[in-house]
């Protein structure tokens, strides 16, 4: 275990993967199969592939949810394992597609379980626990209902609550499993336009899931494409995102068009396979 | 009213039930005794006190009564109905699962199994002043929360699913064992089925005693991790991402809370019913924080069962109803009504 703290803080906070590969127990095919890939700090990525392309096991490789087999995983230059759980909950955030939680918590006590890797055995609150959470519930728009309990809560505005926990946490990367894809598009835009600001303001790293390539294309600097296993493409939007890369990816055909007074082009797909 | 306030008026209020239940408990019975008497002689146990009560009036039969027939079965029951509310809330939180109890990792049933090889048995050796029986129970508990543990690990991992089906599984084969036991000691069948439902008629202060020091501990060291229950409660890829080693965290609370079950269930036999409806319905009273949550389900567990056992012993006296079928005469039509509520709050 890292004891400096110091140590918590590297100045570069890049996350490299090198020679990651991953069979599931049980199972014949390599999900991840050699993997290599640096993400730098203050971009955001977005991670596209196909349907088992190994992009929600390589991100959970990171998150440590699963146990490196073949590989190496570093931030900061300092292997993954090495962190303590609460020294990495200080680095890395995460926000799952959808979160179920039974128990009557409300959204701000949800939001407050953020503060966690900072607080102590009895859960002191300090004014910056306070100020952590209130400016997350701002920017997500969370805080107009924040004392309604969590079950309560729509799709949309549990997951906009999700997110703001996982910004109390202020941590320099934060990871994201397809965190719009069970939306309106009114929560799309709202949930990926938090996370840009988030990206843009505070330089937050991001790494986000996504199925949908425009929202990629409208909002993503970098790019990363997964197909059976391996990175096929890895750098900035309008270098990655091309209709003969996404149709490796993807095994169908892609066309694009760039509307007038439109920074980022439109992509879809051919309709007949 | 903040959080805080309205917690602490709870508190205040079950704590004076408490103290009213004990009262009440300890003045009904074959010999009648009334509240006030029964009071001052309960009173007169506080160094500094005794003085001050008057008690001089009241025969020495009624302190001898209270103080060495009826205490403690008052307190086993209380300490045993507090723990095993307590160590329901702790299950269902770290189970995330409304349904989970103390019993549902077999480990009761590790106990019934233990206590029934005793008195088939016949051994009768002692331990601390334990009988074999409570001791047998108590090893049948520990060694089933052991093997439950080990066969749900998958690696490094405890999956909750993996625990509960092992523990119902696990649970099902040593209550047939129990069924085998029983077809096979026919004499002793009824005081092995006596047994399983629950009974506090055999209460000693050495039998408090040690079901004191297991629950201090246990529910210290639950308490103190509180605040960490309540993040898993919310799931443990989440817990797991706010820096929460929830691996560890699962395995001491498991671990530690069977041992407090074990140690109930070996005093008192199995009482069902309790874990369940108590946290239940103390989560209506103060919100699913478990800081809040585990002593108001210690309280009002113990409050409970202490009524529970002064309705067993008196309502057919001079024979006793098994507190266990008590608990469940009240506990289902109550669970029943919970579900109802919450069925009816979830469509609104």
């Amino acid at each position: 275990m890292i004891n400096d703290r110091k140590s918590l803080v590297p100045k570069n906070l890049s996350i490299k993967v090198s020679s990651l590969s991953w069979t599931p127990e049980n199972a014949e095919r390599l999900i991840l199969d050699n993997v290599n890939l640096t993400l730098e700090p203050g971009h955001f990525y977005g991670i596209l592939g196909a349907n088992g392309s190994g992009k929600t096991s390589l991100m959970r490789h990171i998150l440590r949810f699963i146990l490196l087999q073949t590989g190496e995983i570093e931030i900061g230059g300092v292997a993954i394992s090495k962190y303590s759980h609460a020294e990495y909950a200080r680095m890395v955030s995460y926000v799952p597609q959808k979160t179920v939680i039974d128990a009557s918590y409300t959204a701000y006590d949800i939001v407050m379980m953020g503060r966690s890797p900072y607080q102590d055995r009895f859960g002191a609150v300090s004014e910056q626990d306070r100020n952590a959470v209130q400016n997350a519930l701002q920017m997500t728009t969370a805080i107009s209902y924040a004392d309604r309990e969590y079950p309560s809560l729509s799709g949309g505005e549990a997951q906009c609550v999700i997110l703001a926990r996982a910004m109390a946490q202020e941590t320099p990367w934060m990871f994201l499993d397809e965190p719009v894809s069970s939306l309106d598009i009114r929560h799309q835009i709202l949930i990926m336009q938090s996370l840009a600001m988030l990206n843009k303001e505070k330089g937050k790293g991001i790494a986000c899931v996504l199925h949908d390539i425009n929202l990629a294309s409208a909002y993503c600097d970098r790019v990363i494409l997964i197909e059976g296993g391996r990175v096929l493409a890895c750098g900035d939007t309008k270098d990655v995102l091309r209709e003969d890369l996404l149709e490796k990816t993807f095994g169908i055909g892609f066309f694009s068009m760039r509307p007038e007074n439109r920074e980022h082009p439109f992509f879809g797909a051919e309709t007949n396979i | 009213m903040s959080d805080r306030r309205s917690f602490i008026i709870h508190m205040g209020w079950l704590i004076a039930c408490l103290f009213a239940v004990v009262i009440f408990a300890a003045s009904i019975g074959a010999a009648k005794l009334s509240m006030a008497d029964s009071m001052r002689i309960i009173l007169s146990g506080i160094p500094g006190l005794d003085h001050l009560l008057h008690t001089d009036q009241i025969s020495e039969v009624y302190f001898h009564i209270v103080w060495k027939i009826r205490m403690p079965r008052i307190l086993l029951s209380g300490l045993v109905g507090g723990s095993l509310a307590f160590v329901g809330a702790t299950f269902q939180g770290l189970f995330r699962n409304s349904l989970a109890e103390p019993h549902i990792l077999g480990v009761s049933s590790g106990a019934a199994v233990g206590a029934t090889i005793a008195m088939v048995s016949g051994i009768s050796i002692t331990f601390l002043g334990l009988s074999a029986i409570c001791l047998s129970a108590f090893a049948g508990a520990a060694i089933t929360a052991f093997v439950v543990y080990r066969l749900s690990c998958i690696g490094n991992r405890l999956p909750t699913i993996n625990l509960l089906l092992t523990g119902i599984a696990v649970g099902s084969f040593l209550t047939a064992t129990i069924s085998v036991i029983m077809a096979c000691n026919r004499d002793q069948i009824e005081k092995v089925y006596i047994w399983t439902l629950g009974s506090f008629s055999s209460a000693t202060m050495v039998k408090v005693k040690i079901v004191l020091l297991f629950a201090a501990l246990i529910m210290t060291m639950i308490f103190l991790e509180a605040r960490k229950l309540d993040i898993i409660s919310t799931g443990d890829e989440t817990a797991e991402s706010l820096g929460i080693h929830t691996g560890s965290i699962k395995k001491r609370l498991i671990l530690f809370s069977s041992l407090l079950v074990g140690a109930c269930v070996s005093v008192s036999g199995i009482i069902g019913f309790v874990g369940l409806i108590i946290p239940h319905g103390m989560r209506f009273l103060s919100g699913p924080r478990h800081a809040r949550l585990l002593p108001l389900c210690f309280i009002s567990g113990a409050i409970f069962m202490i009524l529970c056992d002064a309705i067993a012993r008196t309502v057919t006296a001079p024979t006793e109803i098994p507190v266990g079928v008590i608990t469940s005469v009240i506990g289902a039509p109550y669970f029943i009504f919970l579900l109802t509520r919450s069925k009816r709050k979830l469509v609104v």
